[in-house]
């Protein structure tokens, strides 16, 4: 691949954006400034699930819907890049005194949508040890999460 | 108070070493569930907390995972009463352990998986077979730290004030008390000033001014009339240095040198000498 996908997020009106646990699907959301502001200054890459506490690298977080978007931008790219190439070839190939002919039925795009965040009911929790916070969605309950990013219990 | 400290550090270390068994790949998923097995066998508490239920319960693993499917492959059929399914779990891993090579990837292969690639083979077995295992462990281990932060919090005095004590010849005195709550704090700034000797990669003059506040707190602490102005503004310090230098500059430094959850409970204590003193 020689070029970079970017795939546009809107967190919600406060700045946070959805996760899901790997393990047990759990949905939280997590600020985005804290997020980058933490890519920017330190080597942390792990995120604890605040519901089960399990721990896993950041990206293994990354929610169905977003992913799910990812994977429809990534397959456009790839489907357009092939449409391209084997636009060529088929031109290449059916010139009039040409022996061989070639039918090329391009690939179609698949729909792109924009992951958009929802207000739902929610409930922000914030780490007494590292400041940054957490909004619990289909809450769970406080008294048993764990903080994302440091894993203690808040 | 250590208890807590304590069983916060086992829960991150089970938490850790679960999630890394959960990620399993086929390279090295008998060492995690080697270690994982010896954690729950080694740990006081967790070792007390299984065999409590699992001891005495009449119930065959294989009942639970030894059942084969129509189709042909196996399937976890899970008993309705829990301490048998715990039961089940605790068995079913001694006995991948004694089996010979690729262990876990030999069992996880006869059972059903959405994805053919090794690796999503073993981690849904895995996750299938011990996920209510590592919740149930987690979840009595987050009960008893909130059992013992209770705990701890009931402990707590107002006890900075002046207590005016009469005597049996009518003369009265005014006593001022340094509290466990104090000596705890106390204790608790000198580990981390230890802590703090080993610290590398943080800015000299940002550890230079956390130490100075983390002195000027022990001596408000150890002092018979702490004063609050005092106090509010070295907290401030500590905390502040705490949300923008110790823990956004390396997680190394945060698990190796000075624990979370250590630093978490000097902010509590801190908070409430501090809630103390305006009392």
């Amino acid at each position: 691949m020689d070029g970079t996908i970017l795939l546009p997020l809107y967190p919600d009106k406060e700045g946070y954006l959805s996760y899901e646990c790997p393990f047990c699907g759990s949905r939280f959301k997590l600020c985005i400034d804290e997020m980058i502001n933490n890519n920017q200054n330190c080597t942390v890459s792990d995120l604890f699930c605040p519901i089960c506490g399990l721990v896993a690298e950041k990206s293994m977080f990354i929610s169905r819907e977003l992913r799910n978007a990812a994977e429809d931008k990534a397959y456009n790219y790839m489907a357009d890049k092939l449409n391209t190439e084997f636009g060529k070839l088929a031109r290449v190939l059916n010139h009039k005194n040409g022996l061989i002919r070639m039918t090329v039925k391009p690939m179609i795009n698949r729909p792109e949508k924009e992951v958009m965040e929802t207000e739902e009911v929610e409930t922000r929790i914030s780490c007494k040890v590292c400041n940054r916070s957490v909004k619990l969605l289909d809450c769970a309950g406080v008294s048993i999460a764990f903080c994302p990013y440091c894993g203690v219990n808040i | 108070m250590s208890n807590l400290v304590e069983m916060q550090q086992r829960s991150l270390d089970f938490r850790r070493l679960s999630s890394n068994l959960l990620q399993s790949n086929m390279s090295n998923a008998d060492v995690n569930l080697l270690r994982f097995a010896r954690f729950i066998d080694d740990d006081p508490y967790i070792h007390d907390l299984l065999h409590s239920i699992i001891d005495g319960v009449d119930y065959d693993y294989k009942e639970c995972f030894g059942l084969i499917h129509l189709s042909g492959w196996r399937e976890i059929r899970i008993p309705v009463d829990e301490s048998c399914h715990l039961k089940a779990q605790y068995d079913y891993i001694q006995f991948i352990l004694s089996l010979k090579e690729d262990r876990v990837f030999r069992e996880a292969s006869q059972f059903l998986s959405k994805s053919g690639n090794t690796s999503d083979i073993i981690r849904s077995f895995l996750g299938r077979a011990f996920m209510p295992l590592i919740s149930f462990i987690t979840d009595a281990m987050s009960k008893e730290i909130i059992n013992l932060q209770e705990h701890a919090s009931l402990n707590v005095g107002n006890v900075y004030g002046n207590a005016i004590v009469q005597n049996g010849n009518g003369t009265v005195y005014a006593t001022a008390n340094v509290t466990a709550e104090a000596t705890e704090l106390v204790s608790r700034i000198d580990r981390i000033l230890d802590q703090m000797n080993s610290v590398t990669g943080i800015n000299q003059d940002e550890l230079d001014s956390v130490k100075d506040d983390l002195e000027s707190l022990k001596e408000q602490a150890l002092s018979e009339n702490p004063k609050p102005s005092r106090v509010k503004k070295v907290v401030a310090g500590i905390r502040r240095f705490g949300t923008e230098v110790l823990f956004r500059t390396a997680a190394t430094l945060a698990s190796n040198a000075i624990s979370a959850t250590d630093w978490s409970m000097l902010l509590s204590q801190a908070d409430r000498f501090m809630t103390g003193l305006h009392m």
